[in-house]
């Protein structure tokens, strides 16, 4: 990113300055999305563990520095997840 | 899964009514900082592992008859995890070993009570089937003013934009130390999980002038995971009320955030640890949330595989997952909350607003009821303080 976009960049991130704000204090007061984040909070340990990694091919060029699909990070478990912010 | 458990008896043999100060033989018996039981009347501190008399039989392994040729089954239930039984009353009479009286505890609002006659303090100490007994518990660890102190602080550091009538309201005198019920799981796994993932080899800069663009070098992995895992202690709510979690009615979520609990640090149930305590029944079976659990233990695999693939900056594609149990322990518990509730009524709907603390962790969590109007009119000025900016901003730029 270049000079000039950063600070057109800047000068959106300030055009929502107000619906932030009102977000983040909504969250600290009500807290709707906290849960108990079962997947890295319940003790566990890992035996005998086996891995296998080999390079396939490499892309060059992508515009994205994510592959397609990642999904590492989705969570099922949890209970009914409400995403609602505003309410 | 299964339909076939172990089953493994926990019950503590003791009848329901006194259960004494192994001192001086008082009933009336409360939970002090830290945890440890204290007898009101001479003072003498104890616990209840010490004072338990030994169990009236050992642990009952009951193996079904016609599946003891074929594999054992999968599943060991403790028996205070048991199937509610649809017809089990709530209500039980205790009969007062002091003076005789018969007196009626309804087990939805309280485990222990005073016998009107002696004053002493009966409580329930039997496994019964309307899952009212856990297995297990942990004992309050903080003392209503730590939790006091805690709640405080958490509502204090939210008061510019809190509700005018709840400010005018809030007082942590009457908050309540709960036990919720809840089922806890150990288990036994084999995991494979198997996928594609990328690594970022180089980000540079094509084109020129009006084309430059960012461009990255990933070198695309097949990666395969297979290892072992033991769950020790995954914890879920045994209350279907707490399970739901609706931002519109309850902050049911507010509880739930507050897990985990040190739950190798839980003791057998004993009825001396609910005194001066309310309790909430359990009111859900194993098979209820053996699915949800599941699913947990998926996630956790998951987490677990992640943090030994952190190479990999352009993300994991998990194409397929497998867990295979080869145990799963299931108990039931009961594990201690400080409580703050406040009901917020607005044109005709009402919102449950909890602060809850963790009363072995002191993990604290909570839901304050906003003054919108405040907030919105703060987030107006920000707004049009920061819009001539943002156009300034906009217009060097290009
Ligand atoms: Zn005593
Ligand atoms: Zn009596």
């Amino acid at each position: 990113m270049d000079e000039s976009s950063g600070l057109a960049f800047l000068g959106i991130l300030l055009f929502l300055s107000g619906p932030i704000f009102y977000a983040i204090m909504y969250n600290r007061y009500r807290n709707i999305r906290e849960r108990h984040y079962h997947e890295s909070e319940t003790p566990v340990q890992m035996n005998n563990l086996q891995v296998y990694d080999k390079l396939i091919h490499r892309q060059t060029r992508q515009s994205t520095n994510r592959i397609t699909g990642a999904n590492s990070t989705r969570v099922n478990g949890t209970l009914n997840p409400q995403r609602k912010f505003f309410g | 899964m299964t339909d076939e458990a172990t089953i493994i008896n926990t019950d503590s043999g003791r009848a329901d009514g006194l259960n004494r100060c192994p001192s001086c033989g008082s009933t009336d018996i409360l939970t002090q900082a830290g945890g440890r039981l204290q007898c009101q009347f001479c003072r003498n501190v104890f616990d209840a592992i010490a004072a338990m008399p030994p169990p009236t039989t050992a642990p009952i392994l009951q193996v079904d008859e016609d599946s003891a040729a074929v594999a054992p089954p999968l599943e060991t239930h403790h028996s205070g995890a048991a199937d509610i039984s649809t017809d089990a009353s709530a209500q039980v009479t205790i009969k007062c070993q002091g003076c005789g009286a018969e007196v009626v505890v309804d087990t939805n609002e309280t485990m222990t009570s005073r016998c009107h006659w002696c004053r002493q303090v009966l409580s329930i100490e039997h496994q019964m089937p309307n899952g009212a007994v856990p297995d297990i518990l942990l004992p309050f660890y903080l003392s209503k003013e730590q939790a006091r102190a805690s709640i405080d602080q958490f509502v204090g550091q939210r008061s510019f934009f809190a509700h005018k009538q709840f400010k005018a309201e809030f007082t942590s005198e009457n908050i309540v130390g709960v036990y919720f019920p809840y089922f806890v799981v150990d288990a036994n796994a084999k995991s494979n999980l198997s996928g594609t993932a990328g690594h970022v080899v180089r980000t540079y800069t094509i084109g020129s002038n009006e084309n430059r663009r960012t461009v990255y070098d990933i070198d695309i992995y097949q990666i395969g995971r297979n290892f072992d895992i033991e769950v020790s202690g995954l914890t879920v709510e045994a209350s279907a009320e707490r399970r739901n979690i609706s931002n519109s009615q309850n902050t049911n979520n507010i509880i739930n955030t507050i897990m985990p609990f040190d739950i190798q640090n839980a003791i057998p149930y004993n009825g001396n640890y609910l005194k001066g305590f309310t309790s909430e029944r359990r009111d859900t079976n194993i098979d209820e949330i053996r699915n949800l659990a599941n699913t947990q233990m998926y996630d956790i695999a998951r987490t677990q595989a992640n943090r030994t693939a952190t190479k990999y900056d352009a993300g994991i594609r998990w194409e397929n997952e497998n867990l295979e149990a080869t145990n799963v322990t299931w108990r039931s518990a009961y594990l201690p909350v400080w409580l703050y509730s406040y009901l917020e009524v607005k044109n005709g709907s009402q919102l449950l607003h909890y602060v809850a603390v963790n009363a072995r962790t002191g993990e604290t969590m909570g839901s304050v009821p906003i003054a919108k109007t405040r907030l919105f009119l703060v987030a107006a000025i920000i707004e049009l303080i920061a819009i001539p900016l943002g156009i300034m901003l906009i217009v060097f730029g290009s």
